[in-house]
């Protein structure tokens, strides 16, 4: 504002009457009629990875996931409370293509078996955000390869791992499959106990540049 | 000296309608005279002479090139080296092969079924080429003795007839060189004026011998190479490499022989009294370095077409036929696959041959960028619209490298003819910048030797052997004392990774000492603890 304002005072020591008028006319209705700078409409903890316009859009998203009517600008307050099914959430665009939806709906579902809730889906998308740290990224992909949840990934997490990222239609062969998880294993297993845990995890993830772009979902 | 000037392009006297389109086709006749040409450059070279300031055009044209090829160099060299730093990262972590395709493998931007489909055909066939790979490694290294004869004695057989075949190809290349520049445009059987079509289709093959003979082996012998390598019996990567460098070497072969033609002819390497009066033949070559330009001209030429429609005549009308033909056979026959490897190969001979030409047509270069442009989108719009996936994933990362080689490779065969022409060709005394010297190099020596006292004194230093051996001395010191830190590293990053393992070790030891000692409270709600700490400190 104090640029245009400027920009007017220069322009009103050459202009004539008609033109002053012209341009105050100008500013006034840039002035007053500008919209607000949107802010969240709740009270939601600033220390996510999320800009503030990134948490709107998940607002947004939300509502239509519960089947609500959007109104902008405006405080929700089944935001708070209510929640997603899983189902629901795995049928998002994003997710649908994905293998391990199922799996990544369950790890961010803060209480078992009944969806997840708005702050859920803001931890979800954080953890998945462009601006999130590797040491989140690989905390949370930990979590998700951990299909049996004992905190380790041992062969038969590495066995789920690699059928859901061949697909089903392709089938590795029952040798094929146990030298491909024992080569694995040979790798990443540093303290040689038969499972990876999340330190050993975290070396392998440290070694590879492009998990960091891989590992990412953008609304 | 005056029968050497004997060479006149613009007198054509009664001209078919049909050598127009052959002049555009082979750069002769109407585009002979032209920028196109190194001929065409004589305007000011007599004045150049007399007076010393003016512009001195032989000079230009020669500092002109030589700092074109200095600029390409240093481009390929820093193109090559970003490759090998990425190529010796990789080979460092080839160790974590298998656990990074499992664990950073699947990429969660894909939200299209059709592509995650892709992806997951994608990932199978990399699992598997890799579990094969690690197969055949293990099989190579349990043969017995007698076995590894056998297949040495294979590998010796095979070889020898794929140099046999070379030498078939690249003999064809010369006989098909040396006819096409003994005929004469316009000496043919039909001179009849009812067969003139004929008379234009006689003179477009015999002018495009080179350049036909050229293409159609570079795209049969790869087949052949290809139906060979089966009894080898090389692991798939070595099989790909292997089949890499001899389709490289077949295409720098068939070029490198057009270029030994040409020079034998220029040079009269047979017979030597033609070239008694003037240095060079100047009967059959009056100006001959625009026929080299030319020669290379068509081969880009050439190229280009046979692109436009090879993608026109072939990839469309089968993809058309696929689709709409439901029969087995089409099926089974499929959309074509987009080739990655020959594409590029395609791509590095063309720049090749560019280089070369660069000397000889001087507009070389522009029309390779036309060319380059129009070739990139319609093999763009030809990709999307009528080549399938590949079913086995081309690994662009690991031949990154491979490639920049073999286009450094590529560059420095350009410098051989080049160096050569500077050096020791006699220039055509009719046309051009150098009619006037013995040797277009004699143009830099003059100007080094007008030069100031004080700089001909270090550029004579510079070029001395004294210079030479320091900086060979220096180089090597450099290079151990390099290779001394390299191979330090190297043993510093296997202690670390001993003394990872070993804490490893003591960490499970630990673990079950505690676990003994707390009556198996379980490590369960600890790792649950630490995932809540991590939620709520970001």
């Amino acid at each position: 504002r104090c640029v245009l304002l400027y920009v007017f005072l220069q322009f009103a020591k050459n202009a004539s009457h008609i033109d002053v008028i012209w341009c105050l006319l100008g500013v006034i209705n840039n002035i007053l009629l500008l919209p607000p700078p949107p802010t969240p409409p709740l009270p939601i903890r600033n220390s996510h990875f999320l800009q503030n316009k990134e948490i709107l859009q998940a607002e947004r998203r939300f509502l239509e996931l519960l089947g609500k009517r959007v109104a902008p600008h405006s405080a929700n307050a089944d935001l708070l409370t209510s929640r997603v099914p899983t189902e629901t959430l795995c049928e998002i665009p994003e997710l649908k293509a994905n293998p391990f939806r199922s799996r990544v709906c369950l790890v961010f579902c803060s209480e078992e078996n009944q969806g997840l809730s708005f702050e859920d889906f803001l931890d979800m998308l954080s953890a998945l955000s462009e601006s999130a740290s590797v040491e989140v990224k690989a905390h949370y992909a930990f979590r998700v390869f951990d299909f049996d949840g004992d905190g380790t990934l041992g062969k038969k997490d590495l066995k789920c791992l690699v059928n859901c990222l061949i697909g089903e239609e392709n089938n590795l062969g029952d040798d094929d499959m146990e030298l491909l998880i024992q080569n694995i294993l040979a790798e990443s297993d540093i303290d040689q106990d038969g499972t990876v845990n999340l330190s050993e995890f975290q070396h392998v993830i440290t070694k590879s540049p492009d998990f960091a772009s891989s590992f990412k979902i953008t609304l | 000296m005056t029968d050497c000037l004997a060479y006149d392009p613009l007198q054509r006297g009664l001209v078919q309608f049909y050598e127009y389109i052959l002049d555009v086709l082979s750069g002769t006749g109407v585009l002979e005279y032209t920028y196109l040409f190194y001929g065409y450059y004589n305007l000011g070279v007599e004045q150049a002479v007399r007076e010393k300031t003016s512009y001195q055009l032989p000079l230009a044209y020669l500092l002109c090139m030589l700092f074109c090829q200095l600029f390409c160099l240093i481009f390929v060299i820093r193109n090559s080296v970003e490759g090998f730093k990425q190529r010796l990262i990789q080979a460092e972590d080839s160790e974590l092969n298998y656990s990074r395709k499992a664990f950073c493998g699947w990429d969660f931007n894909l939200g299209d079924k059709k592509a995650a489909n892709l992806k997951q055909s994608g990932m199978y066939y990399e699992f598997v080429t890799d579990l094969e790979e690690d197969r055949s490694k293990l099989h190579a290294a349990g043969r017995t003795t007698m076995q590894r004869f056998c297949i040495i004695f294979i590998r010796l057989m095979v070889n020898i007839v794929v140099l046999a075949l070379l030498s078939a190809a690249v003999a064809l290349v010369y006989y098909a060189t040396t006819y096409s520049q003994e005929y004469i445009p316009g000496s043919t059987i039909f001179s009849d004026v009812n067969k003139l079509g004929l008379e234009f289709v006689q003179d477009f093959i015999i002018q495009y011998l080179p350049s036909i003979a050229i293409g159609g082996l570079n795209f049969l012998l790869p087949l052949l190479f290809n139906s060979i390598m089966a009894v080898e019996q090389y692991s798939p990567s070595t099989r790909i490499s292997i089949m890499l460098g001899r389709s490289v070497l077949l295409r720098f072969a068939s070029l490198g022989i057009l270029l030994y033609a040409l020079w034998s002819g220029i040079t009269c390497y047979e017979d030597k009294e033609d070239c008694s009066l003037c240095g060079y033949n100047d009967k059959m070559y009056p100006c001959w370095e625009t026929r080299v330009g030319q020669e290379m001209y068509k081969l880009a030429v050439f190229a280009f077409f046979t692109t436009l429609m090879v993608t026109l005549l072939y990839q469309f009308p089968r993809k058309l036929i696929v689709k709409y033909c439901n029969f087995r056979i089409t099926n089974w026959w499929g959309e074509m696959e987009f080739d990655v490897p020959d594409n590029v190969l395609t791509t590095v001979y063309e720049q090749t041959v560019c280089w070369v030409g660069l000397y000889y047509c001087p507009l070389l270069p522009l029309l390779n960028l036309l060319k380059y442009t129009m070739l990139f989108y319609i093999k763009k719009i030809a990709l999307l619209n009528t080549c399938r996936p590949a079913t086995r994933p081309f690994r662009a990362s690991s031949s990154k490298f491979f490639f920049y080689v073999v286009l450094l490779l590529g560059f420095v065969l350009s410098c051989i003819p080049i160096g050569y022409t500077i050096t020791s060709l006699t220039p055509s005394r009719a046309c051009g910048p150098f009619k006037n010297d013995d040797r277009p190099w004699d143009q830099i020596v003059a100007m080094v030797e007008a030069f100031p006292q004080w700089l001909t004194v270090i550029v004579n230093f510079l070029t001395s052997q004294l210079f030479a051996i320091l900086i060979f001395i220096v180089s090597c010191l450099l290079i151990s004392y390099v290779m001394i830190v390299s191979s330090t590293y190297q043993h510093t990053c296997d202690l670390l990774k001993e003394q990872l393992t070993a804490l490893g070790k003591d960490h499970a030891f630990l673990l079950g000492r505690i676990n003994a000692a707390s009556g198996g409270f379980t490590t369960k709600s600890s790792f649950a603890q630490k995932s809540i700490f991590v939620r709520r400190r970001h």
